[in-house]
Order: structure tokens, then C-alpha cells, then sequence
């Protein structure tokens, strides 16, 4: 992540040129983010394993559909929403919610069985929340929470007006909070989530 | 600030994207309002656990894409090709099929009536010797071959 905007477009615009390791750079980079941005939206990892090795296809063999006119990681992560859009709609798989082992990387080093369960039960409903938004709600929460991004950003990639994202971001996290009410200590659902649903 | 107004503004408060002047209007009704507190803070809680949900490894390298890209690129390619091959294949057999059909067929017609002479010229064309005289091969073949139709020379099926 020491690689300032810039230097990812120059990367692009270099593996145009047909440097492959200007591609390899890019690879190495964004592969994670990719990855999970995908898993996050899809909720299942073969799915995810698969998109996003099919979004590094598309960039490897049309590298030209980049212009330099956007940020890479713009562009990089309008391809992925799309690529996610179009798995949504080829299989069906937004109801598809990991149901076993969900946690690949537990932040506890040696978790109790039963903080393990919790764990895994709770990754469940958070993708089960998760897979409960339009897809729209859905990628703007995961582009905010996972991958950082700002509410600016995240119109330019869904090519939207900022209104509507922050729009799209409050029906969504409303919606969350009202499904995952009961995992939040303390939480009677306060009158709020009415709020969401005007 | 109504309460209504206040919640609008809780997510975009939480997420850093509220300009100053909406920000304090907010921190001013969240000072004196504990429902809506309540809410941020059952908000906050929401988002910290969606957040914790753990990330995937890859299970790809860079030599996958390269190789799914081969294989793409691959597939693509036949598919374009495949008219033309397709084309240029019965092109082929066809001329294939006429040429060495018809010296066949012509060599049955003059099997009975080529000279030696003639025979010899297309040896020596071809850079044969004597003994491997083209036409008087195909002649002594199609004389050797059990004749069930007259006049056809037992030739049918022959390329
Ligand atoms: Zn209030």
C-alpha cells in the first residue's frame, strides 16, 4: 500500500505497453482487496475465488479498457462491482451463505470451541445480512467497511451522485442493524430502523 | 434538531463523511438526546460487527491468471478460427479428393491406351525410375483388383 494513485495508473499504463511485470505489481497489490471485496459481496468463497481471479483475467487480456482519465483503483473496483453484479444474476448465489468454517483467519490464536461457534455463527448472520441488501446497499457497505472507502469515492466507482450514495448507505446500515439487533449488547432496536424504512 | 432529522445524520457522523456545520448540529442534539446516543452507539456496535468479519486468503497466483488467460484467450481463438478452418479444410479435401480422383480416373481411361514413351516422360518428370512408372502401377492395381462392375474397372472407392 505504499503506492500513491498515481503510481497504480503508471502501472497500468506501462503493463499497456506490455511490461507483465507492471501486471505482476498490480497483481501483488490489489489481489487481497479483490478477493475479499468479492467474498464480502458474494458471501461464498468459490465464488469469490473465482470472480476475482476472473476480474485479473479481464484486466490481463483487455488491458486497454483502462483510460487514465480515473484512478485505478476507481476503475479496478468498477470492474469488480460488475463482475459481482454479473455472478449475482448467472447464479443466483446471493442466497448462498457459508455455512461451515466460516472464519479463515480468527483474530483469537487459540479460541474456545464455544468462541469459535460464536464466531462462526455470527460471520453467518453478518453474511446473511449482508446478502439481504440490493446489491446496490450491498457493494456501497462493503466498499465503506472493508475496503475504506469514501462516500466520493464510492459514487465515483458506482458512478452515482453523492445524495443518493449517503442515501444508500444509511437504508443500508439500517437494515443491518435491525437483522443483527439481537448480536448487539444492550440493543432493544430503538425506534431508529422505522427511520430506515420511510 | 429533531430526533428524526438526528438519525438521518448518525451513519454519515459514524463514517467521518458529515460536513462541519451538520456535524455540529448534531453533536449538539446528541448532547442532550439519549435516544439518539443510544442509537449511535447500537449502530457503532452493527457496523464494528460486520467489520470483524474475516477476510480470505487467495487460493490463486499470478501463474493462474496467466494461465486462465491462456486458456481463454485460447478458447477464443477457436472460436473465431473455427469457419475459416472449417472452409479452408473442405477446401482442401476437396481439391485433394478432385486431383488425385482424377488422375486415378484418367489413368483407368488410358490404362489401355498410354504408350511407354508417355509412361517414361512422367517417370522422368516425377524423378521415378522405370520400374516405378506411375501409371503402369496404377494400371497393374487396378488389374490386379477383382472387377464387379464392367466397364468401371474396380476403381469405385479409390481416392
Ligand atoms: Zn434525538
Amino acid at each position: 500500500m505504499s503506492l500513491s494513485p498515481n503510481a497504480d495508473a503508471q502501472l497500468m499504463l506501462t503493463f499497456q505497453r506490455g511490461d507483465e511485470s507492471a501486471f505482476a505489481a498490480l497483481f501483488e497489490r490489489y489481489c487481497t482487496r479483490v478477493l475479499n471485496t468479492a467474498y464480502h459481496f458474494l458471501g461464498d468463497k468459490d465464488a469469490a475465488q473465482d470472480v476475482a481471479q476472473d476480474v485479473f483475467v479481464k484486466i490481463y487480456t483487455s488491458p486497454k479498457a483502462y483510460r487514465p482519465d480515473a484512478p485505478f483503483s476507481t476503475w479496478l473496483y468498477r470492474v469488480i462491482a460488475n463482475a459481482c453484479f454479473d455472478e449475482l444474476r448467472k447464479c443466483k448465489r446471493s442466497s448462498i451463505i457459508v455455512p461451515e468454517e466460516t472464519a479463515e483467519s480468527v483474530p483469537d490464536p487459540a479460541p474456545s470451541p464455544e468462541a469459535q461457534a460464536e464466531s462462526n455463527e455470527l460471520a453467518r448472520e453478518v453474511r446473511a445480512a449482508l446478502a439481504s441488501l440490493p446489491e446496490n446497499q450491498r457493494i456501497a457497505v462493503v466498499l465503506q467497511r472493508y475496503e475504506g472507502l469514501s462516500y466520493r469515492q464510492i459514487a465515483d466507482v458506482l458512478n452515482m451522485r453523492l445524495p443518493a450514495v449517503e442515501s444508500l448507505l444509511f437504508r443500508a446500515k439500517h437494515t443491518l442493524r435491525a437483522r443483527l439487533s439481537s448480536y448487539v449488547e444492550g440493543d432493544d432496536l430503538t425506534p431508529a430502523a422505522e427511520v430506515a424504512t420511510e | 434538531m429533531e430526533c428524526r432529522a438526528a438519525k438521518r445524520l448518525i451513519p454519515a457522523f459514524l463514517d467521518g463523511e458529515l460536513g462541519p456545520d451538520k456535524e455540529e448540529l448534531l453533536s449538539g442534539h446528541l448532547a442532550s438526546c439519549c435516544s439518539c446516543r443510544a442509537e449511535m452507539v447500537a449502530l457503532k456496535r452493527t457496523m464494528d460487527i460486520v467489520g470483524a468479519c474475516p477476510d480470505l486468503e487467495p487460493a490463486f497466483t499470478l501463474a493462474d491468471i496467466r494461465a486462465r488467460a491462456a486458456e481463454r484467450q485460447t478458447q477464443r481463438g477457436w472460436f473465431l478460427l473455427a469457419p475459416r478452418w472449417a472452409t479452408a479444410l473442405g477446401v482442401a479435401v476437396a481439391i485433394f479428393v478432385g486431383t488425385v480422383g482424377g488422375i486415378g480416373l484418367q489413368a483407368v481411361h488410358q490404362s489401355s491406351t498410354h504408350s511407354p514413351a508417355v509412361s517414361r516422360a512422367v517417370s522422368d518428370i516425377l524423378g521415378l525410375g522405370a520400374s516405378d512408372d506411375p501409371l503402369a502401377n496404377l494400371t497393374v492395381a487396378s488389374a490386379s483388383e477383382p472387377s464387379t462392375t464392367p466397364g468401371n474397372g474396380g476403381t469405385e472407392g479409390r481416392p
